[in-house]
């Protein structure tokens, strides 16, 4: 069983803060899908008042 | 795969089946219908209408393979179809928009027309596969190197505003349902500008394959004899309805 009182003649040995990683979410649970978009609003989302 | 060349003209504008091969020929089918021979007048005939006007009439139940073919062959069926509207529910004053500050989500704006479905929704999967570089900004979204003019950044920033305004307009969830919590749409302005850049590429391609590029977006009308024929091509959502990766699909 390890001493539970450290050596004071030893600098305590810093263990590295980890902060948690959070992924970022895949997109499409953050953002509305455009292929889910209902098919009439897909015909305007091709925009034909605008050049192709 | 389904057939849609055998397949008998229906007595309603109706959508091909997902499967059904070939890109012209699916907008034909959406394009026309069939009235079975007239009982009142004793006329035995099948008319097909393209709109509200007859396109040809027939003794037997036409399919759309035959269909498509006489009116290729028959000059006023092939006028007919060859100056089709480009756009539909907007006035004239807003059918042609060409700088930013004329993007606006306020009102209605103009959509392709029914016929042109499967343009629409293959816009929209480029979209969505470019929403792709939320989550990694080093994604392959290759762009259009050949078979297009070239795309100056004024228009790739105009194409940009112009699909934001239209993902503006309709929020879903992230099952996409129209339900709440409906989720914020994908701010396009925000993906790397290289994707930014392949996406209105993309799109310029996309207009291309059905025929459609600068003249016609002028003039306000484009012709289904212009469509890509492709017989073999399919909606590229089938890929996605059937779970697949669509990020390298064909084009």
């Amino acid at each position: 069983m390890r001493n539970a009182v450290s050596n004071p003649a030893t600098a305590p040995a810093e263990t590295p803060v980890r902060t948690p990683s959070i992924a970022p979410a895949p997109w499409p649970e953050r953002y509305t899908d455009p292929i889910h978009i209902c098919p009439q609003q897909k015909r305007e989302l091709a925009s034909p008042d605008v050049a192709p | 795969m389904t057939s849609l060349a055998c397949e008998p003209v229906r007595s309603s504008w109706t959508s091909p089946a997902a499967d059904a091969a070939g890109r012209r020929l699916r907008v034909f089918a959406r394009l026309v219908r069939c009235s079975g021979p007239s009982t009142s007048t004793g006329a035995m005939e099948y008319r097909v209408y393209a709109g509200g006007s007859v396109l040809l009439c027939t003794a037997a139940h036409p399919t759309y393979g035959d269909t498509l073919a006489r009116a290729a062959a028959v000059p006023e069926a092939r006028e007919a179809l060859a100056r089709l509207p480009l756009r539909q529910g907007c006035d004239e004053g807003s059918a042609v928009l060409s700088s930013l500050d004329q993007i606006s989500n306020r009102g209605r704006n103009a959509e392709v027309p029914d016929a042109l479905q499967d343009l629409a929704e293959e816009i929209a999967i480029d979209v969505h596969e470019a929403c792709a570089a939320f989550d990694g900004p080093d994604l392959w979204y290759p762009g259009v190197d050949e078979g297009i003019e070239p795309v100056p950044d004024d228009h790739v920033q105009l194409v940009i505003a112009a699909l934001q305004r239209e993902l503006d307009r309709e929020r879903r969830n992230a099952l996409g349902q129209n339900v709440e919590p409906r989720l914020p749409p994908a701010p396009l302005a925000e993906l790397p500008w290289p994707v930014q850049r392949a996406l209105a590429e993309r799109r310029r391609l996309r207009f291309a394959q059905y025929g459609i590029g600068r003249a016609q977006w002028q003039s306000g009308a484009w012709s289904i004899w212009d469509v890509q024929e492709d017989p073999d091509w399919v909606p590229r959502r089938l890929a996605i309805g059937a779970g697949r990766q669509t990020a390298s699909a064909g084009w």
